[in-house]
């Protein structure tokens, strides 16, 4: 015996299905071969042998549908020349009868319904009587595969011509044409049959192909969810027909059934059919149901799916919205725990995937009830409660779940102070562990940052800076492991500019936050503080001023200024004990700054105080000699922007910057350093002068000759050049204020020093900058000399 | 004068009267073929003509005499040599004599008993025909005609329908119901299967319709079976608490009705065999007789439904009362 | 109702048995036919039709839910797997597993597996043909052939001659055990779900419990 080629099981079913698709090709050309003529015996006689092909059991359901469709456009032909027979008089008598005596069930069946809906349609028999009876005779084919396919047909076949009037329309005499109280019998029985015949698919064949039976009944489907579909089509149903006849009897169908492929996809199925006003009706009993399905189905898919289109039922532009008898809320929230409750398997995920549902529901359908969310959020802390979950591990689906749950009302409010209404977002927060705690935390700053969401009050400050502790503290217990510096700095980041939402609209108010705030990050540690005080301390400063402004109102506004000058200096202070320098430094001066400005009763003490405590630091802590300059620099700015002080006290401090500036360690920082200094003794301003500069033309002389010599010192040429043209900026700058201590003499003999230098430097960039700083002094001065100011002095003598 | 003394030297007709107006009927031949011939039933008389036609004109045919015989005979295949003759009538249509010319004789046989319907089998045959008869001296020229008798029934008074729960023990049991017990020819077996238990493999579900011909008695008999009829009901396995419908209309099929020791040499009988396969082609069958019935066709007076059945039809069935009820649920 | 334990007959007193009230299962052994003639009860009477003419039907029984969606209780399913030879040189032999998943009552264990190898299959073979009166399906070869010596592969060890034996093997048991008569003999309840078979049992029949 020839060995035929072994195919492969795909190759296998492509070879049977051509075969079949060729004799129906043959037999439906007979067939209408036979119809043309007028040969309906013989036309009938093809199409059976052509519903033959259906009979296979070799065929996958994929191929069997291809089959079947094939052949099902043929019979088209068939009905469309019956019906034209009929409608022209020439009908056959008793062919109903006559197609009944095919011996075989499958092509019997198929004639059958082909026959009877040409009757249907042309008035022959009772319509009622017709639809009983084809979908009872179906009984007789119960393979699965088999089955289904005939009774799609069926549906298919009859789908206009299904009754669809309230009333029995028909005249006397005229057959029975049936009522939607019978299309929705015929439905239901053809729906049951076919559930009953798809569920028993799985028991057919081996247990090992179990995986491919159960893929081939999901592609099988929507054979059975045709019927709802069907159902769904029948305008005569109003409310009470879904509730009493359709509903409960699918939902009968579907529990029953106890398949979760089925009720999976049937429940989904009901939800998508029929309109959104029915599932508002009938929430109780659809979600009772969901509450005794199979253990494997996935009944929180179901749920937000129903959740989610009456979501958006609720918010459609034109649409009514929920009718105010219906407690969605309330009824989706008890149905939710029965359903959790019956399932003591499901994983904690997919009850925290409900809440989530339930906390949309919420916020779509009723936006201003925020007990709704924290009913959800409350419903969520029992449960876990109950489950014994405690810190659940950040990588896990139930924490990912929870802070989607959690951060959907942050999304939605936009508002933290809203979010901080929720009794029991905080309690919840709880449950995460320290990674989780931390994200949300950060989530939630972000957002408040974003939104620019002001802090009014202490309690709130107190609410977020616990609720967020992980940013602000270190916790007990949480993880060792190093953190990412750049990932800190960004995260204590947020922290200070959160300090800057906390804004109380009242002075007072605005005291105890920051002292609570003060309270919180003071117990962040080294690292934190330095990203934390420094903004408390500004907004301090800023507070400060404000008392200043209600100076009129409060009558205690001095005091307060003193204690928040004190609050400020202890702050500082901490920081500093954090081994910090430049930024207290600079908190001092700004400290000071705004002291000598609010002029507070006792501010010339505090003021010199704070100045103090800059020096200090920059004695003590800073020595770097760069980092040295800048800060002396800073003061010495700083200073001299002071009107506060009364000569007892400008004189020491001008002294020490003086002297300061003489002893830094290079000669370049020195002479910059003095000369900086010589503005103190021309612009400074003390109590005395009230305001006005002190002008001491010989003190800042003495400086700036001092400065000169310094730079005289300066072993490298080019540098000495370039400090000299800017030592020569300086003299300008005094000149044409009015320093009758300097005169042109002083000028030209340090312009005749540069211009005797400045040749010999080594020809480069630097030199070439230097060149051009002084040719553009030059050229000043050239332009003064020509033009004068109305005020300034002439330059009578210059030599340039 | 005939030379050779064989061969026909007349040809001879006979002719029924009312033969347009008298119905026709089909009935299979030994050789499986259909043959149509007319149409009486018992208790009609039966009246025609014999026209002798002489195949020389102007020649004489001499005779013994010319006879026209009604016989009704039942033959079994395996007994040739013995007809069983259940009637016998003989009317002498012409004395000993001579032909000269064409002649045409009249017989009428009057209210025949017809007690039997007209059958072909497969070891038995019953027929009713005319013989006519010329003797002559050394062979006889005869000629037959065929008629078919029909016998019918009345719609049955009681007919009960068949219920029975049957099974094999722990792996089948099933509840079978046809609605009737009697069928007419063109009537419809309408039933339910109802699956109480399904413990095999079922593969699909049949229904035969199976005609068992018996002949001869005692040791000497034979039972013939023959599948007239396989309708398949089911397909595919069934769990319990199924109900499959079955619908199987009997006018698709060539069914005789039910004969029952027919003068005491044969029997037909009719049965439903119901039958499940498995699906290593194992069989689980139950059988169950029904009687089938040749109805009486919807006749308006109650005297011309006597005209056509005499008084030998209607042995089991009854009264006039009962006749105009059958008539309403008639044929359709 | 207690009944006698069904007779065998043959075709003629099968033919001739009273149906209404035989307790008997008459058996027609060379046409694998079994006339399902317990008779648990029978009735007379008007039927409850629905449709009429051309749309009659006897109104049908409304299917409880329980019973439409339970799984069908046929299930049974027979594998011949994981063929292993022991032994060595001449002293091999091959057996096989027979795993059983059934839910038909009438066996004991409804999961079961046994090792079995060709002798096995034999004697069951023999014990169904002596007691049981039902057609007994052929097994596959005996390869008396490949039992000789000189041939050039490895005989009945062979992998493709085992994996033939396997499909044959598996095909002989659930035509057997699927058969409802065989399905109470003793010796095939006691080769699909005992260890060993004991060749010394007392041949009988199985009820179901």
């Amino acid at each position: 015996m020839p060995n035929t080629a072994q195919l492969s099981p795909q190759e296998e079913q492509e070879k049977l299905l051509d075969e079949a698709l060729q004799v129906v090709k043959a037999q439906s050309f007979q067939m209408k071969r036979c119809l043309d003529k007028g040969k309906l015996m013989d036309g009938l006689k093809h199409a059976s042998n052509m519903l033959s092909e259906l009979r296979t059991s070799m065929l996958s359901p994929k191929s069997y549908y291809e089959l079947y469709m094939s052949i099902t456009d043929e019979l088209r032909h068939l009905e469309i020349y019956l019906v034209d027979e009929f409608q022209k008089g020439r009908k056959v008598a008793d062919l109903y009868e006559l197609v009944q005596y095919a011996g075989n069930i499958v092509p019997r069946l198929y004639l059958l319904i082909t026959v009877g809906v040409v009757y249907i349609k042309a008035n022959e028999l009772s319509r009622k009587d017709i639809l009983k009876d084809l979908v009872e005779m179906c009984r007789g084919v119960q393979h699965p595969l088999r089955g289904l396919f005939l009774r799609n047909y069926l549906l298919q076949c009859t789908k206009n011509v299904l009754p669809d009037a309230e009333e029995e329309v028909a005249a006397s005499g005229d057959p029975e044409s049936g009522t939607v109280k019978d299309s929705i019998d015929f439905i239901h029985l053809n729906f049951a049959e076919m559930n009953k015949l798809w569920v028993r698919m799985q028991h057919q064949g081996h247990t090992r192909d179990k995986d491919k039976r159960e893929q081939e009944r999901r592609e099988l489907r929507i054979l059975v969810g045709t019927n709802l579909v069907r159902l769904s089509q029948l305008e005569c149903v109003d409310m009470e027909m879904y509730k009493r006849h359709i509903l409960t009897g699918v939902l009968e169908q579907t529990v029953s059934c106890r398949d979760p492929i089925a009720q999976e996809y049937l429940m989904e199925c009901i939800i998508q059919v029929f309109p959104d006003e029915f599932h508002l009706q009938t929430l109780t009993g659809f979600l009772k149901a969901c509450a005794d399905l199979h253990p494997d189905v996935n009944v929180k898919n179901i749920i937000i799916a129903l959740i989610d289109r009456l979501a958006q039922f609720a918010n459609k532009e034109e649409g009514v919205g929920i009718p105010q008898d219906i407690q969605l809320f309330d009824i989706f929230s008890q149905q939710i725990s029965q359903v959790i409750q019956n399932r003591p398997d499901m994983p904690p995920e997919d009850i925290v995937s409900l809440q989530v549902a339930l906390i949309n529901l919420a916020l779509k359908c009723y936006p201003d009830r925020v007990d709704y969310v924290d009913k959800v959020l409350e419903t969520t802390e029992e449960i876990f409660n109950r489950l014994n979950l405690d810190h659940i591990e950040n990588s896990s689906a139930v924490s990912k779940e929870l802070m989607r749950l959690m951060k959907i009302p942050v999304d939605s409010y936009n508002n933290i102070l809203t979010v901080l209404q929720l009794e029991h977002f905080g309690p919840l927060f709880e449950y995460f562990d320290f990674a989780a705690k931390k994200s949300m935390s950060s989530y939630i700053i972000v957002n408040a940052l974003d939104n620019d969401i002001k802090i009014p009050s202490q309690e709130q400050v107190d609410a977020i800076l616990n609720l967020v502790a992980p940013l602000v503290c270190d916790q007990e217990g949480q993880p060792q492991d190093d953190i990412d510096p750049e990932d800190f700095a960004e995260e204590q980041g947020l922290m200070g500019r959160l300090i800057n939402l906390m804004q109380a609209e009242d002075a007072d108010q605005q005291y105890l936050i920051l002292n609570a705030a003060r309270k919180h990050f003071g117990n962040g540690g080294n690292m934190r503080i330095k990203y934390t005080l420094p903004p408390l301390v500004f907004a301090a400063y800023k507070l400060a001023f404000k008392y200043k402004e209600l100076e009129e109102e409060d009558d205690k506004w001095e005091k307060k200024c003193q204690k928040i000058f004190q609050f400020c200096h202890q702050t500082i202070g901490a920081l500093i004990k954090a081994e910090m320098a430049e930024v207290p430094l600079r908190l001092f001066l700004q400290g000071g700054l705004a002291a000598g400005e609010i002029g507070f009763e006792n501010h010339e003490s505090v003021a010199y105080e704070f100045l103090s405590q800059a020096f200090s630091l920059y004695e003590d802590e800073i020595s770097d000699s760069k980092a040295q300059l800048s800060a002396i620099t800073l003061i010495i700015a700083t200073f001299e922007k002071m009107k506060c002080f009364g000569e007892e006290n400008h004189e020491p401090l001008r002294t020490q910057c003086a002297l300061a500036a003489s002893k830094l360690l290079k000669k370049p920082d020195q002479c910059r350093g003095v000369a900086t200094c010589s503005h103190l003794f021309w612009s400074g301003k003390t109590r005395e002068s009230e305001g006005e500069e002190v002008q001491d033309g010989k003190r800042v002389m003495e400086c700036l000759k001092k400065s000169l010599r310094i730079a005289n010192q300066c072993m490298d040429s080019s540098v000495q050049v370039q400090l000299f043209v800017e030592i020569l900026n300086h003299y300008i700058y005094m000149y044409e204020k009015g320093n009758d201590q300097m005169t042109v003499q002083v000028l030209n003999q340090l312009i005749g020093k540069i211009r005797e230098d400045l040749p010999n430097l080594e020809s480069n960039e630097e030199t070439e900058q230097i060149n051009k700083h002084f040719q553009n002094t030059i050229e000043h001065l050239r332009l003064r000399q020509e033009s004068p100011e109305n005020d300034g002095p002439t330059y009578e003598g210059l030599i340039l | 004068m005939s030379f050779f003394g064989f061969g026909q030297s007349a040809e001879i007709d006979i002719i029924l009267d009312g033969q347009d107006t008298r119905k026709v009927a089909e009935i299979k031949t030994e050789d499986g073929r259909k043959e149509k011939h007319f149409l009486y039933y018992d208790g009609e008389s039966v009246v025609g003509k014999v026209n002798v036609t002489l195949k020389k004109p102007g020649t004489k045919l001499e005779h013994q005499g010319i006879k026209i015989e009604f016989i009704g005979q039942i033959e079994l295949y395996y007994d040739r040599g013995n007809h069983h003759e259940f009637t016998s009538l003989v009317k002498e249509l012409a004395r000993p004599g001579e032909l000269s010319q064409n002649t045409s004789y009249n017989f009428e046989f009057v209210q025949v008993e017809k007690p039997y319907e007209s059958y072909t089998g497969t070891n038995v045959r019953l027929r009713y025909f005319l013989r006519v008869t010329i003797v002559k001296r050394i062979s006889d020229a005869v000629k037959e005609k065929e008629i078919i008798v029909h016998t019918l029934s009345q719609y049955p008074d009681m007919n009960n329908s068949i219920k029975m729960e049957v099974g094999i023990e722990d792996c089948l049991h099933i509840e079978f119901e046809y609605n009737k017990s009697k069928y007419h020819l063109k009537d419809v077996i309408v039933g339910k299967i109802y699956f109480l238990l399904v413990r095999i493999k079922i593969k699909h579900m049949e229904i035969q319709i199976i005609k068992r011909e018996t002949t001869g008695t005692g040791p000497n008999t034979f039972n013939e079976n023959e599948t007239i009829a396989k309708y398949e009901i089911m397909d595919g396995a069934p769990v319990r608490g199924e109900s499959i419908p079955i619908r199987l209309f009997l006018s698709g099929y060539d069914l005789t009705p039910t004969m029952r020791d027919i003068n005491k040499k044969f029997s037909v009988r009719y049965y439903l065999n119901l039958v499940l396969v498995d699906e290593e082609e194992r069989r689980y069958f139950k059988q169950q007789e029904i009687t089938v019935f040749r109805k009486a066709e919807k006749v308006r007076k109650p005297i011309q439904q006597a005209a056509y059945q005499g008084k030998h039809a209607l042995k089991q069935f009854q009264s006039n009362s009962t006749q105009q009820q059958a008539n309403s649920d008639e044929e359709s | 109702m207690e009944l006698p334990w069904p007779v065998i007959e043959d075709q003629e007193t099968a033919r001739n048995t009273s149906y209404n009230v035989a307790v008997s299962i008459s058996y027609r052994k060379q046409r694998e036919e079994t006339c399902a003639d317990y008779v648990i009860k029978s009735g007379v009477g008007v039927p409850k039709m629905a449709g009429v003419g051309a749309t009659a039907r006897i109104q049908s029984k409304k299917q409880t839910l329980e019973d439409a969606y339970s799984p069908p209780a046929n299930f049974l399913e027979i594998d011949v797997l994981n063929a292993e030879t022991h032994g060595i040189g001449k002293k091999r032999f091959t057996d096989y597993e027979v795993r059983m998943r059934t839910n038909l009552p009438v066996f004991k264990m409804k999961e079961s597996s046994t090792r079995r190898r060709y002798s096995d299959f034999e004697w069951l073979r023999n014990e169904l043909e002596r007691d049981s009166k039902i057609v007994v399906p052929p097994l596959p070869g005996k390869a008396l052939k490949r039992q000789l010596p000189f041939r050039g592969d490895d005989g009945i060890f062979e992998d493709e001659f085992i994996e033939e034996r396997r499909k044959g093997l598996e095909q002989f048991v659930n035509k057997v055990a699927g058969h409802p008569l065989a399905q109470n003999e003793r010796c095939l309840h006691m080769f699909l779900q005992e260890p060993m078979i004991d060749k010394n049992y007392v041949p009988g029949k199985v009820r179901t419990t």
